[in-house]
């Protein structure tokens, strides 16, 4: 054996361990999901073959139906609010002095698991909790707020407990972009005359396009993909009201034992995901191709 | 060159003991140790317990057992699914009676214990034996049993001058003076989703306990005037504001509240005594129980049975060794070996009971000695199938009982759609 033949057998070798990892936990339990999609399987019995109907069964189960919509209702929120709060939090924090201590606070929630968020909301949210008893002392009205039984408030809730953690990490990949912007552009509208507005709009944000389109695709991954902290807070309830596809495919899967129909929920959310955020991705480059 | 090759061949040897490595029931020593699984990492948990019990099993058997909690169940519950078909299956596991064994039994995934019930038939008697029997073999047997009685604040009932219930009148009578103290009479939830059964059970079995077996097992319809009749009356209650708001924490916070006088009762098994109440700080002596009256007096009086089954994985390893370690816990001295830990009632009714404490004794006594009819819980006595939709149909009707026509038409399409299913 010569010594580059050697040198790439080597580099195979180191290679090996993790594509091995990745093959028995990846690939192998990706490939049994498809499969089992194509089956009526309860997780003990023999799986029956029926083709596509579980895939059929999502466009007819309400459960299914509801939790798209939800699912829809989480991903819209999600860049509407966290995202376009974080990019003026981070605006406003690279202008204003003692902007690192601020920074740290907005930081801090994404420094805590989504289970521990969840607890922490749970008790914000209770009947005695902070809110409420806010709510109580100012209005004077003992009748307390059900903040996670009322359909749709409990996923207004939630989406409240999820602005608060996911807020850091826009504002920190906000601020990433911003200081990679150069001074030259915004100097020259300043001689121009423009106001800090019409800086951000015209120079500001544009040029922010590359940070904006990483921020909004993993926005959109995340919200579609958002189980733990529904799981923790209402457990898709009451009623599978605020089940996300996620929740939804975790409740067939291991509370139903209708293994087949999570495995076909599971693809399904998968493909949304994939042609989604593909979708934004490609467009976005085409849209920096002809920038430049 | 050769250090890089020699420490990847390390890497490789040691790559598959990484992947493939399994705990083996047997140490170094070749001595047997069996597992068992369960999930009641609440409060308490029963790691103790179970540590505890297996030390008695060693010391009577010669075989002790290693003891693997899950912390929520349904995750214990997918994971005890996908060892029972390989070896990896434990030894034995706790588990839920009636159609949350049946499933598990149709697939011929538990031993059959019948030999160890033909020996302890004159401790068991037939009753028991028929709640872990299906088709021909019975499987599993009764760690504990609980009861579901109204636990009371005793203080409240002084405060208020009021008598332990034992008509529906009386009740209504200690629901409405509470009330308009400005206790809210009953701790209640949605929270959890299982907790939604609660009330529902205790309506129907209080309307008539023969339609709630038969609602259970598919020959009444929930759609049957006697069923709407119970749901309206739990209704009207709701409406009155005899229940805690839905999203209550009936837990530590639902505790507190029992102990400060803001919540009067509480309708939960016997185990919320002593895993809920007295952790949380009320003292023993402000704890009553009592049998919730039937609204209907011709219904009689019945309570709410839940059996907590432990049984053995076929396919598990060591079964000889098994079966002699649960030929003991079936005993009378070995069941209560157990139960004394947990302060709950034997699962062998001939195992003593004398550790349990007094309003335990007095609410056995009752059930005893004034003809109480005993009914399994809900949550096992019907198919999981319609059991896991009506929780979240029962949270419909207690947040907006004005769903009461959606929810009954929901809960007989999902019963209808399974019993077809299944004929």
């Amino acid at each position: 054996m010569n010594e580059r033949k050697s040198k790439i057998l080597i580099s195979y070798l180191f290679v090996l361990p993790a594509l091995l990892f990745v093959v028995v936990f990846l690939l192998i339990p990706m490939i049994q999901n498809v499969y089992y999609s194509f089956f009526a399987w309860n997780g003990l019995s023999k799986p029956i073959f029926i083709g596509l109907k579980n895939f059929q069964k999502c466009f007819v189960d309400p459960n299914f139906v509801r939790s798209f919509m939800n699912t829809i209702i989480w991903v819209v929120f999600t860049l509407l609010v966290p995202v376009s709060f974080a990019l003026l939090v981070a605006v406003f924090l690279k202008e204003i002095k003692g902007g690192s201590f601020f920074k740290g606070v907005f930081f801090i929630p994404l420094t805590i698991s989504f289970v521990s968020t969840g607890v922490i909301w749970i008790n914000m949210f209770s009947t005695k909790g902070v809110l409420n008893t806010i709510i109580t002392a100012v209005t004077r009205n003992p009748d307390t707020v059900s903040w996670l039984t009322q359909v749709p408030l409990n996923t207004i809730a939630m989406l409240i407990a999820w602005t608060w953690q996911q807020m850091g990490v826009y504002m920190v990949l906000f601020l990433m972009g911003l200081t990679t912007i150069p001074q030259d552009p915004i100097e020259a509208a300043v001689i121009d005359g423009a106001n800090k507005f019409q800086i951000f709009k015209a120079v500001t944000f544009p040029m922010l396009q590359p940070i904006t389109t990483v921020v909004i695709t993993q926005a959109i991954v995340n919200s579609f993909k958002t189980f733990d902290l529904i799981y923790v807070i209402t457990h898709g309830g009451p009623y599978r009201s605020s089940e996300t596809m996620a929740v939804t495919m975790y409740r067939e899967t291991f509370s139903m034992f209708n293994m087949g129909y999570g495995a076909a929920i599971s693809l399904v959310l998968s493909a949304i995901i994939i042609i989604i955020s593909g979708g934004y991705v490609k467009s976005q480059l085409k849209q920096d191709l002809l920038h430049y | 060159m050769k250090k890089g090759l020699l420490v990847l061949c390390v890497m490789l040897m040691v790559l598959p003991t990484m992947l493939f490595a399994s705990g083996d029931q047997e140490s170094v020593d070749d001595e047997i140790v069996l597992n068992l699984m369960h999930d009641k990492s609440g409060a308490p948990g029963w790691v103790p317990f179970f540590d505890h019990m297996s030390e008695v099993t060693t010391e009577a058997t010669g075989y002790g057992f290693t003891n693997t909690v899950f912390p929520a169940t349904d995750i214990y519950m997918a994971q005890v699914r996908s060892s029972l078909p390989t070896d990896e299956a434990p030894n034995m596991f706790t588990w839920w009676s009636t159609y949350r064994m049946k499933e598990l039994a149709d697939e011929d995934m538990l031993m059959d214990l019948t030999p160890l019930w033909d020996k302890h038939a004159d401790e068991y008697g037939e009753d028991l034996r028929q709640a872990f029997t299906f088709g021909d073999a019975v499987y599993g047997f009764p760690l504990n049993n609980e009861y579901w009685p109204v636990w009371y604040n005793k203080e409240v009932f002084k405060d208020l001058s009021l008598e332990v219930p034992t008509t529906w009148d009386e009740f209504i009578y200690v629901c409405d003076t509470m009330l308009e103290a400005g206790i809210t009479p009953f701790l209640s939830t949605v929270e959890g989703r299982w907790p939604t059964f609660i009330m529902f059970e205790e309506m129907i079995i209080g309307e008539d306990p023969d339609l709630y077996v038969d609602l259970c097992e598919g020959r009444a319809k929930y759609s049957d005037p006697r069923v709407v009749k119970a749901f309206e009356l739990w209704g009207d209650m709701i409406r009155k504001g005899y229940f805690t708001e839905p999203g209550s924490d009936i837990w530590a916070v639902g505790a507190g509240q029992f102990n400060q006088k803001e919540v009067g009762m509480a309708l939960m098994g016997t185990w919320y005594y002593g895993a809920t109440l007295t952790p949380n700080g009320v003292p023993e002596e402000n704890i009553g129980a009592f049998i919730l009256p039937s609204h209907n007096p011709d219904a009689g009086n019945n309570i709410i049975l839940e059996m907590g089954p432990l049984v053995v994985a076929k396919n598990a390893k060591n079964m000889e060794e098994t079966m002699e370690v649960v030929d003991y816990w079936m005993s009378p001295e070995g069941n209560s070996a157990f139960v004394e830990q947990l302060l709950s009632f034997p699962g062998n009714p001939k195992g003593p009971a004398e550790f349990l404490p007094q309003v335990k004794v007095d609410l056995l006594n009752t059930i005893n000695t004034e003809n109480v009819r005993l009914l399994n819980r809900y949550w096992e006595a019907t198919p999981t199938p319609i059991c896991e939709v009506a929780v979240d149909e029962f949270a419909r009707f207690m947040i907006n009982p004005d769903s009461l026509e959606t929810v009954i038409a929901n809960l007989d399409t999902v019963a209808d759609n399974y019993w077809a299913s299944v004929k």
